[in-house]
């Protein structure tokens, strides 16, 4: 009788182990880390290639305004005056130069206007916006993967009566935003 | 006064069956026990970053994938890999996270809608047992805006397996 009761208690202690088994699903968990990485660079490059130059201006008197003007967005290397003035020297649009392999559209925008001054005299360089690319009133430009955006800048210099002799410089600032 | 063992009689051949009945249940861990055999890291490769920004997608879904965005320029880069296998049939369910943040410093870049775009987010893996090798392929998007820091980011994302025993 003992030895029949021993195998029975071993049989069920058996029966239980195996249901732990068997029943035990799921019975492997755990995390597994992945390592993530990204690297990100940038080669964009926005230059002011040729400043915008008005040339050399003999001033009638009572002052004038100077256009020059790049609405197209192509190269320009005229003007026209209101007052008789004579341009020589070269004038020519002003340009930007944006560089990027990746593709998207740039929109410049410009300010309303800016002062032109030799220290003595302040001329004012206005409609630039209207009368150059890239802005609103011209349309953004699109800019090609790889190739060279290209963005003429005119505008119209307005030199006062009795302005004096001399070398007139400004800054204008062009903000450029990607879409 | 039966068997090699007359001394100890009825009581040692319960032990001797309880003993090898031991030594079976433990030796069935290993057995049954799914185990990973690699893990292959995501890179998202290097991004020239788009001014206007853009979507990176590695799509992961139906196999291994490599980086695509729509207007930016990625070189290199993978899915992430997590081979598997086992002795025995059994059945591995994935428990993606939903992002995983990548860090330069103070600066963060996010990996979104990985379930999405890795393999077996839903369902399960079977492993046919046999040490037979079975692949889950890792993907996921990085949204950048283009005003991102260029640098290198890194991160890391957890996975929880869970093997069940057919």
């Amino acid at each position: 009788m003992m030895k029949s009761w021993k195998s029975r208690s071993f049989l069920v202690g058996a029966a239980l182990l195996g249901g732990v088994v068997l029943s035990g699903t799921p019975i492997l968990a755990g995390d597994v880390d992945v390592a993530v990485t990204a690297t990100l660079t940038s080669t964009l490059s926005e230059t002011n290639t040729t400043p915008l130059h008005f040339g050399d201006v003999e001033i009638s008197q009572g002052g004038d305004t100077i256009t020059i003007d790049a609405s197209t967005n192509l190269p320009i290397t005229t003007t026209s005056v209101i007052n008789g003035s004579v341009v020589t020297g070269s004038p020519t649009s002003g340009l930007i130069t944006v560089a990027s392999p990746s593709a998207f559209t740039i929109q410049a925008a410009y300010p309303a206007s800016v002062t032109v001054s030799d220290t003595v005299t302040d001329c004012t360089l206005q409609n630039v916006e209207p009368l150059s690319g890239g802005g609103t009133t011209n349309g953004a430009v699109v800019h090609a993967a790889g190739v060279d955006s290209l963005i003429y800048v005119g505008g119209d210099l307005v030199i006062p009566a009795g302005a004096t002799a001399g070398s007139y410089t400004g800054t204008l600032v062009v903000t450029l935003t990607y879409i | 006064m039966s068997g090699p063992f007359p001394i100890y009689g009825n009581l040692n051949k319960i032990s001797t069956l309880l003993l090898l009945s031991g030594l079976l249940i433990v030796t069935s861990s290993p057995l049954f026990g799914g185990e990973v055999v690699q893990v292959t890291p995501i890179g998202f490769g290097t991004i020239e970053l788009n001014p206007a920004g853009d979507i990176v997608t590695i799509n992961a879904k139906n196999g291994a994938g490599t980086p695509v965005c729509s207007r930016s320029v990625v070189t290199g880069g993978n899915s992430g890999k997590i081979t598997v296998t086992s002795t025995v049939p059994e059945q591995v369910t994935i428990n993606y996270p939903e992002n995983v943040t990548l860090r330069s410093g103070s600066q963060i870049l996010t990996i979104r809608e990985i379930p999405s775009y890795s393999e077996y987010s839903s369902g399960f893996v079977d492993l046919p047992g046999s040490n037979i090798q079975v692949e889950i392929d890792i993907g996921g998007r990085l949204l950048l805006n283009g005003h991102e820091t260029t640098t290198a980011f890194s991160g890391t994302m957890i996975v929880e397996l869970t093997f069940h025993i057919l």
